[in-house]
C-alpha cells in the first residue's frame, strides 16, 4: 500500500496550505502532524494528528481549496488519496471508511451549530451564541451562572459570527461596558453565560414566530 | 443478523431530540417518522422512513444529542444495535458504507453551501488572494520554508496570476534566506553551539504553544509577536557576524531577505534602516561601489533623521574615491564635516580629504 500511495515528509514540511486548491485526502500512518489557520496576525494550532487520524478529507466532497494548513511535526509518513482510488482503500481498510463515517457526522454538527448561530438576526445576540458554542465544545453547560473564561480574541469571535471586526468589537466593547463580560489580551470571560443562553433563546423564539 | 429486535406501539417514541445514546436502528416493519425543526425556517419537518432504513447513526457515531423525535406512527418492528454491532456489521459490507458516505457527504455539502451563503457578503479577499497572503505571513515571520512552500504553490496554481511577479521575487528573497541561514548556522555553531540550538528550540517550543480557535484546547498562549521579535534579532546579529567573519556575500544575502521579510512586518519596521545601512556596507566590502552608492542614498533619501546618516555620507564618499571620482568623494566627505552633531567618523572623513588632495 505504502509504495503506491505512500508520502514522507520531513519536519517543518507543510503537507498543503490553506487555500491551496486540492482533492487528495490523507491517512496518517507515522509521525504527527499539526493542523494550523492563520487568524488575524496569529498562525492558531487547531489539532495535533496521530497515526491513524485521517486528514483533507472535505477533499472528497467538493472542490473548495484547503480550509487549513498541515505541517508534518516529526518525520511524517501518509498514504494519500483520490475520488478515484477511494474505492481501493475502502475495501483493503473498511476500518478507516467507519473513521471517515464519523469525522463527517461530528462535522454535519459543527456546521450546523455554526448555521444556527449565522441565522439568528443581529450581531449582539450572534456574538452570544458563539460564546454558547464555545462553552459546549468545552463541554460547559450554557446554562451556568459561573463565570467562563474563554481562550479567544476577537477575530475569532468575529469569524465565527460571520461579521466584520468592527462590528464585534462594539458589541463586546457594549457587553463590557454593561459588566457582562470582561475582556484581556488573550481572553474574555463571560460573567453569566445563562443570561446570554436567554437572550439567543428569546431571538430565536421571536424569529420562529414572524415565520 | 446482530442486534435484538424490538416491537414499538403506534404512538411511542423510541427517542427525543436531544436525547443522548450509542443505538442505532433499522425499521424492519410498520411506519416511523423523524420529527425536527429546520435551522433555516424553523419549520417542523416530518419525514417517513422506508422499510429497512437505518436512523438514528449520525448521532450515534458523532456521540451527539439526537437531532431529530422518532415517533413510530403504526406498530412497528425496529432492529436496534449498538454502535459496535453498527462497526462490525458495515466494515464487512463495502456497500453500506459507501451509500452512507454518501447520504453525509451531500449532507455536508448541502449544510455548508448554507454556511457559505451567510458568510459571502463579508468574506475577505478571493482564494487567490488569500493563498498568496498566506506566504506573506510566514514570510514576515521569517518561516522561510514554510513560506517558501507557498509562493511555489502559488505560482503552480496561478501562474499568470495577479501576484505571480510578487511571488517570483519574494520566492528569491526566501531562497536567499535560506541558503544564508543554513550557512549561519553552521558557522555560528562552530563558535557558540549551545547558545545557538537553543534559541532555536526555544522557537519551536513557542509556535507549538498558542492557542486554539474554537476553545476545544486550551494551550498556552503566547503571542506570536514576540516571536517575531526575537527571530529578527537573532538574525539580524547571525548577519552582523558573517560580515564580521570577513563572508560579505552570505551577510549580504542574509540582510536582504531580512529586509524584504522586515517590510512586512510592522514590529520589525524600526530595523530597515539598520539593515539597508548593512546591506550597503556589504556592497562596500564586496567591491559593488555603485549598488553601495545606490542603497546608501536610497537610505539618506527615506530616512533623513536616521543615526548612521553620517556614516552613510562618509560610506559614499569612500565609494567614489574607490570608482576614481575624487570630486564627488570630496564633496561627500565634506558634507559630513559640515554635518552635526560631532562623530568619530569626522575625523576619518579629514583624513580621507587630506589623501585625496595629496
Amino acid at each position: 500500500m505504502f509504495s503506491k500511495f505512500g508520502v514522507t515528509y520531513q519536519p517543518g514540511d507543510i503537507i498543503f496550505c490553506e487555500y491551496e486548491p486540492g482533492n487528495e485526502f490523507y491517512l496518517l500512518q507515522e509521525g504527527r502532524v499539526r493542523v494550523t489557520k492563520i487568524v488575524g496576525d496569529m498562525e492558531k494550532t487547531l489539532d495535533i494528528l496521530q497515526p491513524g487520524d485521517i486528514f483533507g478529507e472535505m477533499a472528497i466532497l467538493e472542490n473548495q481549496p484547503r480550509s487549513a494548513t498541515a505541517v508534518a511535526i516529526d518525520k511524517v509518513k501518509v498514504l494519500k488519496f483520490n475520488k478515484e482510488n477511494f474505492n481501493l482503500l475502502l475495501q483493503a481498510n473498511p476500518q478507516m471508511a467507519v473513521k471517515l463515517l464519523k469525522i463527517f457526522s461530528n462535522r454535519i454538527y459543527d456546521a450546523k451549530r455554526r448555521l444556527m448561530i449565522l441565522t439568528l438576526p443581529d450581531v449582539e445576540s450572534k456574538v452570544c451564541d458563539v460564546f454558547l458554542m464555545l462553552a459546549e465544545n468545552q463541554g460547559i453547560s450554557p446554562k451556568t451562572t459561573e463565570p467562563v473564561t474563554f481562550n479567544s480574541t476577537v477575530e475569532e469571535i468575529a469569524h465565527w459570527c460571520g461579521e466584520k471586526e468592527n462590528k464585534v468589537k462594539e458589541v463586546l466593547r457594549n457587553f463590557a461596558n454593561a459588566g457582562k463580560i470582561q475582556i484581556f489580551e488573550d481572553r474574555i470571560v463571560v460573567k453569566n453565560l445563562y443570561e446570554m443562553y436567554r437572550i439567543v433563546k428569546n431571538k430565536r423564539k421571536k424569529q420562529s414566530n414572524q415565520e | 443478523m446482530p442486534g435484538i429486535l424490538r416491537n414499538y406501539k403506534a404512538g411511542s417514541i423510541i427517542y427525543f431530540v436531544g436525547d443522548i445514546g450509542d443505538q442505532i436502528y433499522i425499521l424492519k416493519s410498520g411506519a416511523v417518522d423523524l420529527v425536527y425543526h429546520s435551522i433555516e425556517t424553523g419549520e417542523e419537518v416530518r419525514e417517513t422512513l422506508k422499510n429497512g432504513e437505518f436512523f438514528g447513526v449520525k448521532s450515534a457515531l458523532a456521540r451527539r444529542p439526537r437531532e431529530e423525535t422518532a415517533v413510530v406512527v403504526k406498530d412497528s418492528q425496529v432492529l436496534v444495535l449498538t454502535t459496535e454491532e453498527f462497526e462490525k456489521l458495515i466494515t464487512k459490507n463495502i456497500k453500506i458504507i459507501t451509500n452512507f458516505l454518501r447520504v453525509f457527504s451531500n449532507q455536508l455539502r448541502r449544510v455548508g453551501k448554507l454556511v457559505h451563503s451567510f458568510l459571502d457578503h463579508s468574506s475577505g479577499g478571493d482564494n487567490e488572494t488569500e493563498l498568496f497572503n498566506i506566504g506573506e505571513y510566514y514570510l514576515k515571520n521569517h518561516k522561510y520554508k514554510q513560506a517558501k512552500y507557498v509562493y511555489e504553490t502559488y505560482l503552480k496554481h496561478y501562474p499568470n496570476g495577479s501576484y505571480a511577479a510578487k511571488a517570483r521575487d519574494r520566492l528569491e528573497a526566501v531562497m536567499d534566506a535560506m541558503d544564508g541561514k543554513s550557512i549561519s548556522y553552521t558557522d555560528i555553531s562552530k563558535e557558540s553551539p549551545l547558545e545557538n540550538n537553543q534559541s532555536e528550540k526555544n522557537q519551536e517550543d513557542k509556535s507549538q504553544g498558542i492557542g486554539t480557535v474554537g476553545g476545544k484546547k486550551t494551550g498556552e498562549k503566547s503571542s506570536s509577536k514576540k516571536v517575531a521579535d526575537i527571530d529578527i534579532d537573532t538574525k539580524f546579529y547571525d548577519a552582523v557576524s558573517l560580515f564580521s567573519q570577513e563572508k560579505y556575500e552570505e551577510a549580504y544575502r542574509l540582510f536582504k531577505a531580512l529586509h524584504s521579510s522586515s517590510s512586512l512586518n510592522e514590529k520589525a519596521q524600526e530595523y530597515i534602516p539598520k539593515i539597508e545601512f548593512e546591506m550597503g556596507r556589504c556592497l562596500l566590502a564586496m567591491k559593488k561601489y555603485k549598488e553601495a552608492i545606490l542603497v546608501f542614498t536610497n537610505l539618506i533619501k527615506r530616512f533623513p533623521k536616521d543615526e548612521n546618516l553620517k556614516d552613510a555620507l562618509f560610506n559614499i564618499g569612500i565609494a567614489y574615491k574607490k570608482l576614481g571620482d575624487t570630486e564627488k568623494a570630496a564633496s561627500f566627505f565634506n558634507k559630513v564635516l559640515k554635518m552635526l552633531p560631532e562623530s568619530p567618523i569626522d575625523r576619518r572623513a579629514k583624513k580621507e580629504l587630506a589623501s585625496l588632495k595629496k
